[in-house]
């Protein structure tokens, strides 16, 4: 047989339809009668609801329907919800009702001929709002005087804990350093906003385009709160700009669309515009650390603790106690540090709700441990990395118990060597490039900064996947996940190792994501999961296809050929498969950044930026360097640009592209991709572990230790994100005190 | 201001194009609505993504902010004009070999500011084709493998 596929950077199958226009995107869908839905926000950011008439929206002509909480009452119930939610008392209702809590949070729907006049029509609808005093942060939601968001309801609404140790003999560090860090609220942004299509079916039934992450369970979650059985609720796959952990929640749009077209029974489209998706689409990041550290003299980690705020938003969304468990965890990193703790407190505020993105609760912990870690050497007078390098786990420590848990599961890193990672950054910029970087800075008359960030993460969420993969006419290898390509590359990926598996070519397979109806059960698209998860479910199923066909035709026949005796003898050749794993994996590595800072105008420019990886087994080198350098990209934004800002009355002044900055060209550099494949993961069989979040995770720390770097001795702590140029050139000790 | 519907007529991708639009009109919702060329997209609608590039009489522009009727009589440009999935163009070739798209959401705006760049291969260094596409937000690639694809599109594959 010819050369195994996996591990070969494959051109992807998905370029051709992409680069020609021939995508389609939930906005390209035109059906026949197709309205066009519009949603009325609330202007104010907390507000009792008076009324919300929509009888002036309804008397326009081209308006077929208008709806408010009043006129759905069957429906007002909180929104659907992947995760168990504790208390149901903190979640968003399907329309604003009795309150509203952030500006942006829907009111009403307006249903018209075209997009023009469902705008006309919100236009038309002024809702009564009696406003509320506005809680305008996490630390004014815990004021005694704040009221609170919820009747009879603290603001704090959860509270995480994670604690490993014996804390008695803490005395014993030399040096202890402790400060206050903060990482701003900033989002994932995809070029393509979000949007839904939904079309009602002769029999009472729906099809529904632009759902993605989750198919399944979205596909129940909308089946079950509109009163369908599931197999009534069909779900059409689409191209999608992008994700990064946004998409896919329970959005209201999510029950709002497809209710409009069975009220109207017609098919409606919802597109979000630019300003909704930054004013309603999931926020996150906002966390707010204080980090205490201590170690010996010679470099040895004593013991780290911190608190970490997380401003929530106005409701308690899904993925809330997500970002909670990895923030509290994951601030641990790739080390062995004899004394941890960490408390991750949730409190709401009049913003917009949160959830994951790339990295959740992950890049604000790498930024804070590896910030504070910076200091901890100065403050040894030992360099940056030799104080990694002591600390840091290596090839027998594996498999690490960590000591803590998530989810009432243990943490044990799999497999790994991050002070071999580590070292591989260090050669990679290496001192006499350092210098010769710093010479050019310097004629300039610049400053050169040189930041490291070791870090490590879960990926590969489980629980399950279930792969089928199928011979069917004309002689094709089909392959079914309940996984949905957000532009990772899946389809080409998945086609790699469900050749390899069945033992046939790349232009055999072809595989087809995001239908619930295509295979039985389904998890999804989030946590670096589905090359691990999904990967090998195909991996398992594509080895009992080969199994059965071999026994029909040991010769190597068409599939065409094997098809048809297969039909002969009642054999079938679809196989579905699940792969189960309890555990996450844990891929790790290094970021290093090297920059260029103006020290009289506090503009940084990255001059490198490194990461080193390791994320097991590659199936595509090429895929996975690009969603890396990407990755990285993020995280840059997110250091130097990106920020979603409210102003002290509730209003969210980033509203556009204008003002939410998102990093150009000119403002990545070539992104340097080390993989490594020290260590392949021990969870599952093909080894892999996920890659798509490892470029962002440590991005944050990187360029803020290169940042401080530069500006020593005398410019800012960069204790806080965005490293915006007035901060920069601040010469204030203390990131809380630079200006806002 | 008049919504009455004004007659427009113009080349897109060399076919003639006749239409009676309403003066707000987009030119991007024009070729996505009324000539269904769904290629061009939609990522902000306020002039700064760049993901509705197109070309109108050579020059790349953002079709979010431009008014159907303001292009009667100019021949435009869009990215079904470049090639087909059985033919693609040389620039969509070096595309897929230079790993230059993810979610392709960006990317025909992408291929429009390229094929405006022409075939200068002075242009053709990192800085000059960063700079041409400094205003194409890309959200995936983090812009590397993109630069590499234009530079060797227009010509000149030095591999650095």
């Amino acid at each position: 047989m010819s050369e195994p596929l996996i591990g070969r950077s494959i051109p992807r199958s998905e370029d051709r339809r992409l680069l020609t226009g021939n995508g389609r995107f939930v906005a390209d869908i035109r059906l026949p009668d197709m309205l066009h839905m519009a949603v009325v926000r609330s202007a104010l950011p907390h507000a009792l609801v008076r009324a919300v008439d929509t009888a002036p929206a309804r008397a326009l002509s081209g308006v077929v329907d208008a709806f408010s909480a009043t006129d759905i009452p069957e429906y007002l119930r909180p929104l659907p919800s992947q995760r168990p939610i504790a208390d149901d008392g903190l979640r968003q209702l399907l329309l604003g009702s009795d309150r509203v809590r952030y500006v942006g949070e829907p009111l009403a729907v307006t249903v018209a001929e075209t997009r023009h006049r469902a705008e006309d029509a919100v236009a038309a609808i002024f809702p009564d709002l009696e406003p509320l005093p506005v809680i305008a942060d996490a630390a004014s939601a815990q004021d005694a005087s704040a009221g609170g968001l919820f009747e009879d309801q603290s603001n704090v609404v959860l509270e995480v804990v994670k604690d490993v140790g014996d804390w008695t003999g803490i005395d014993d560090a030399d040096v202890i350093v402790e400060d206050t860090l903060r990482v701003q609220r900033h989002t994932s942004a995809p070029l393509e906003t979000r949007g839904l299509v939904a079309r009602p079916d002769g029999d009472g039934g729906l099809t529904i385009w632009g759902i993605a992450k989750m198919p399944h369970s979205l596909r129940g979650g909308i089946a079950s709160f509109l009163g369908l059985p599931a197999e009534k609720v069909r779900v059409q796959p689409v191209d999608v700009g992008g994700g990064f952990g946004v998409r896919g929640e329970f959005y209201p749009e999510e029950i709002l669309v497809p209710l409009a077209a069975l009220r109207t029974r017609h098919p409606v489209s919802w597109i979000e515009d630019r300003r909704e998706h930054l004013l309603g689409t999931n926020h996150s990041r906002e966390i707010t650390w204080m980090v205490r550290a201590g170690a010996h003299r010679d470099g040895r980690l004593s013991f780290l603790e911190a608190t970490a705020e997380i401003d929530v938003g106005a409701y308690l969304r899904p993925l809330v106690p997500v970002i909670a468990e990895q923030a509290s965890t994951n601030l641990m990193g790739p080390y062995r540090i004899p004394r941890y703790r960490c408390r991750a407190v949730c409190v709401l505020s009049n913003k917009m709700g949160i959830g994951t993105v790339r990295g959740p609760g992950r890049f604000e912990a790498t930024f804070a441990r590896e910030r504070i870690f910076d200091l901890l050497a100065d403050r040894i007078g030992m360099d940056p990395a030799e104080f990694r390098d002591w600390n840091l786990l290596e090839a027998s420590d594996y498999p690490y118990r960590t000591g803590v848990q998530a989810f009432g599961r243990d943490i044990t890193y799999d497999s790994g060597n991050p002070r071999a990672a580590l070292r591989a950054a260090v050669e990679a910029v290496d001192t006499s490039e350092i210098e010769r970087l710093d010479a050019e800075a310097r004629a300039r008359g610049k400053r050169l900064g040189y930041g490291i960030a070791p870090f490590i993460e879960s990926t590969g969420a489980g629980l399950f996947e279930m792969a089928r993969v199928a011979v069917e006419p004309p002689g094709t290898v089909v392959v079914r996940t309940g996984t949905t390509s957000m532009g990772q590359g899946h389809e080409t990926t998945l086609a790699q190792i469900a050749a390899d598996a069945v033992g046939v070519s790349f232009d055999d397979v072809k595989v087809m994501e995001g239908d619930p109806d295509g295979v039985p059960t389904g998890v999804g698209t989030f946590g670096s999961r589905t090359t691990v998860m999904a990967g090998n479910a195909v991996w398992l199923a594509g080895r009992q296809l080969r199994e059965r066909l071999y026994t029909l035709d040991p010769g190597g026949q068409p599939l065409a050929t094997i098809l048809q005796e297969a039909r002969k003898r009642g054999v079938s050749l679809d196989v579905s498969q699940e792969f189960r794993s309890e555990d996450p994996t844990y891929a790790y590595g290094t970021h290093v950044a090297v920059v260029e800072v103006d020290p009289e105008l506090g503009t940084a420019r990255l001059v490198r930026y490194v990461v080193v990886a390791d994320v097991g087994r590659v199936v595509n080198p090429a895929i996975v360097t690009g969603q890396i350098q990407g990755g990285a990209a993020q995280g840059i934004g997110g250091a130097l640009l990106e920020e979603l800002a409210y102003s002290e009355d509730g209003q969210l002044l980033t509203s556009s592209f204008m003002d939410y900055l998102l990093p150009t060209a000119m403002d990545i550099p070539d992104i340097e991709v080390v993989l490594l494949n020290l260590a392949p993961s021990p969870r599952n069989p093909l080894g892999i572990k996920g890659a798509g979040e490892v470029g962002t995770v440590a991005a944050g720390a990187a360029v803020a230790n290169a940042v401080a770097d530069a500006m020593k001795p005398n410019g800012g702590a960069m204790l806080s994100l965005p490293l915006k140029p007035d901060r920069v050139v601040s010469t204030s000790s203390g990131g809380h005190s630079a200006s806002p | 201001m008049t919504m009455e519907p004004v007659r427009i007529s113009l080349t897109v991708n060399g076919n003639r194009a006749h239409a009676e639009v309403e003066p707000r009109r987009t030119l991007a919702d024009f070729l996505r609505e009324e000539l269904r060329l769904t290629g061009t997209h939609l990522g902000c609608e306020h002039g700064v993504c760049g993901a509705c590039t197109v070309l109108v009489d050579g020059d790349a522009v953002r079709s979010c902010l431009m008014f159907a009727v303001q292009a009667d009589g100019a021949d435009v440009t869009t990215v079904e004009a470049l090639g087909t999935p059985d033919r693609l163009a040389s620039l969509q070739k070096a595309f897929v070999e230079a790993g230059g798209l993810q979610c392709g959401f960006c990317t025909p705006g992408i291929l429009m500011t390229a094929l405006a760049m022409g075939h200068d291969p002075d242009r053709a260094t990192d800085s000059e084709i960063r700079d041409a596409i400094a205003a194409n937000l890309c959200r995936c690639t983090g812009y590397s493998s993109v630069v590499r694809a234009i530079r060797t599109a227009l010509g000149q594959d030095s591999g650095v």
